[in-house]
């Protein structure tokens, strides 16, 4: 199931051309891996991923409207996608709800990897997390 | 003594090494709630600063807890007027742990009514200054804040 959630922005996110920098996309899109991560009280696996190690691999994302800084929070949709052995990917949609119509202002997919932080190495994916990441199946409708 | 408050989500990213929310991010959180309450004065009077801005010319904070924001998602943040002079204003912001009203840090900065044209600091006008003294915090009431906190 597609997961959303909310995410304010803050006036320091702006850069001096009035609207959020590029590179604050990167944390909105974090912040909303956390939400994700924290979203299911029942099934500890991903607060144990986050735990235990899960690295940036890639991000793309795909820059389509200005955003600039408002009092409402960024609506973000996120779900996973490719679940591999060794990695998968996140997907979202970052909607700005600030005009009379919802805004799409960007798309983006982030590869992840698990790791072992103590030995450096990537590590596969336990049944357990992969159960929980597929639990965020999308795309969204 | 009433404050302006605003609520506010952490970030994953607010906590560095030390697995705790840096002491710098503290700065933003208190220009957010600034510049929200100069956001209040604007849609009020239709000016904020005389109708240019405001520029910060002084910071301080008093750090009274670790914040960690697995425990903390959210703060509120109380902003006091404690001094007002012909061009500035002197803040007093409380930041607290929205769930449990536990005090995080106690914070001051001082705002200039600013002319960005001119690059000079202006006087605040007499709606302004009646304005700010909405949320004036006396001597009194600060006491009794304290002892709350």
């Amino acid at each position: 199931m597609v997961f959303q959630t909310k995410v304010p922005l803050r006036w320091g996110d702006m850069d001096a051309y009035g609207h959020c920098n590029n590179a604050a996309f990167i944390t909105y899109l974090e912040q909303a891996r956390v939400h994700a991560f924290h979203s299911r009280p029942d099934d500890n696996a991903g607060v144990e991923l986050l735990l235990s190690g899960v690295v940036v691999v890639e991000h793309t994302i795909r820059y389509r409207r200005q955003v600039p800084y408002s009092p409402i929070p960024l609506r973000i949709l996120l779900w996973t996608d490719q679940i591999r052995s060794g990695s998968y990917t996140t997907a979202y949609q970052i909607w700005n709800d600030q005009g009379a119509q919802p805004e799409l202002a960007a798309t983006a997919q982030t590869l992840l990897a698990p790791i072992n932080f103590a030995t450096s190495r990537p590590r596969r994916l336990t049944a357990g997390e992969k159960t929980f990441l597929q639990g965020f199946g999308g795309p969204p409708d | 003594m009433q404050p302006y408050t605003i609520e506010m989500q952490l970030r994953w990213s607010d906590e560095d090494r030390n697995g705790h929310v840096n002491n710098a991010r503290f700065m933003t959180y208190s220009e957010d709630a600034r510049l929200k309450w100069l956001a209040v004065m604007r849609h009020d009077l239709g000016t904020a600063g005389a109708g240019n801005g405001a520029i910060l010319a002084r910071q301080s904070c008093d750090y009274l807890a670790q914040v960690h924001v697995a425990t903390t998602p959210m703060i509120a943040i109380d902003t006091y007027v404690v001094r007002l002079g012909t061009s500035s204003v002197a803040l007093r912001q409380i930041v607290r742990d929205l769930a449990t009203d536990d005090w995080l840090a106690d914070m001051a900065s001082t705002l200039v009514c600013f002319d960005y044209r001119a690059n000079s600091p202006a006087p605040f006008n007499d709606a302004e200054r009646e304005w700010c003294l909405r949320y004036h915090l006396s001597e009194d009431d600060a006491a009794a804040l304290h002892q709350k906190g």
